[in-house]
């Protein structure tokens, strides 16, 4: 396993304000002593995921990747009140037995708080299905958020605090389900 | 003039009274709901019932009053931020809280108090509804109480003396009795 707390983010802008969220938590999460590792929906050739090319060497790459992860972690805008469609679809290449007893987590970055809620339904569906082990969703709404130069992220204190409180409890989730690593 | 007390004043009068601070939470399936709640009570012994009072504009206030069973917490001074995530609209209210695992009701670790619950009776008042519910688990850990005072969430000092001597004061006319 190599441990690595995998990120996938869904947004396809490149000034993602989803990815930024993504990166503060990452940020958090190695100032922990824990190893990240990134992928974007942007890495994938549209007719591999369209097409569910599970053969094709970028997305065998991506399913190895998540399978020996510590956890995954999932980053998107909300589009039409869920997660973004393309995210979706690299989602489902993901084999049903592949997160099992992982920790996870969703990221979304919402306008409207109405969606952010449905957002959070949205993610908690998915990781059930998977029989993940969901910390639950960080939602934070566009008043929220400001980016800064270098889409570095800068939060309302509540969102602050969101943020603080979902990467404490990836890293415990984390440590609990690879103890042989903790120890180590 | 009117009869009515101003929503300023009664708002003003009711912060002066310092309460615990509770979440009360449900789910059906995988859909988790749940709000913070400083307007809890206990109300009898036998059987055993409590009381919480939801704001009907709360977005979590259907799921709460419809809901058979319900998991209450009493939370812990350093569970500010678990009270205030669950006050908030439109976010994961449960993103990053560690539940009790296995239970049948979401019910909030390292809370100092948890209740689990069966719905017992609704009564309709006002912009609230109150749901009273019956206890059928309870279990307390105890440590250092979350309070809710003057719009504010802080912790509890107990009084160092007690002084039964002192008399009473009225705070509407400021006159010892």
């Amino acid at each position: 396993m190599s441990g690595e707390i995998l990120f996938l983010a869904g947004s396809p802008s490149p000034s993602s304000r989803s990815s930024a969220v993504a990166r503060a938590l990452g940020s958090r999460l190695e100032a922990r002593g824990l190893r990240t590792g990134w992928y974007s929906i942007r890495d994938f050739d549209p007719a591999d995921v369209m097409l569910a090319r599970v053969q094709a060497p970028a997305v065998a790459h991506f399913v190895e990747a998540v399978r020996g992860a510590s956890a995954l972690v999932l980053s998107t805008p909300v589009y039409k009140a869920t997660y973004a469609g393309a995210l979706k679809a690299v989602v489902d290449l993901i084999p049903p037995d592949a997160l099992v007893d992982k920790p996870t987590l969703g990221i979304g970055t919402s306008r409207l708080a109405d969606h952010g809620g449905e957002l959070a339904g949205a993610f908690r569906a998915l990781f059930a299905f998977f029989r993940a082990r969901s910390v639950g969703a960080l939602v934070v709404l566009d008043d929220e958020l400001t980016l800064g130069d270098g889409g570095v992220a800068t939060f309302a204190a509540a969102a602050e605090e969101r943020l603080t409180a979902v990467a404490l409890a990836l890293s415990l989730a984390v440590e609990e389900a690879s103890p042989a690593r903790a120890a180590g | 003039m009117s009869e009515s007390v101003s929503g300023q004043a009664f708002r003003d009068a009711l912060a002066q009274f310092a309460s615990g601070v509770t979440i009360v939470a449900t789910r059906q399936g995988e859909q988790f709901d749940g709000l913070t709640a400083t307007a809890f009570s206990s109300v009898s012994l036998d059987p055993p019932l409590v009381l919480v009072c939801v704001a009907k504009t709360a977005s979590a206030h259907d799921a709460v009053v419809s809901a058979e069973r319900v998991g209450i917490s009493v939370l812990a001074l350093e569970q500010g931020w678990v009270a205030r995530q669950f006050a908030r609209h439109g976010i994961d209210k449960f993103g990053g809280v560690p539940l009790v695992p296995d239970r049948g009701v979401p019910l909030v670790d390292g809370a100092l108090a948890h209740l689990e619950c069966r719905r017992h009776a609704r009564h309709d008042a006002g912009d609230h509804t109150i749901v009273v519910a019956e206890v059928t688990a309870a279990w307390a850990a105890g440590g250092k109480p979350l309070l809710h005072y003057a719009r504010k969430l802080g912790g509890f000092a107990a009084e160092s003396t007690v002084h039964p001597e002192t008399p009473l004061t009225t705070a509407a006319n400021g006159e010892r009795r």
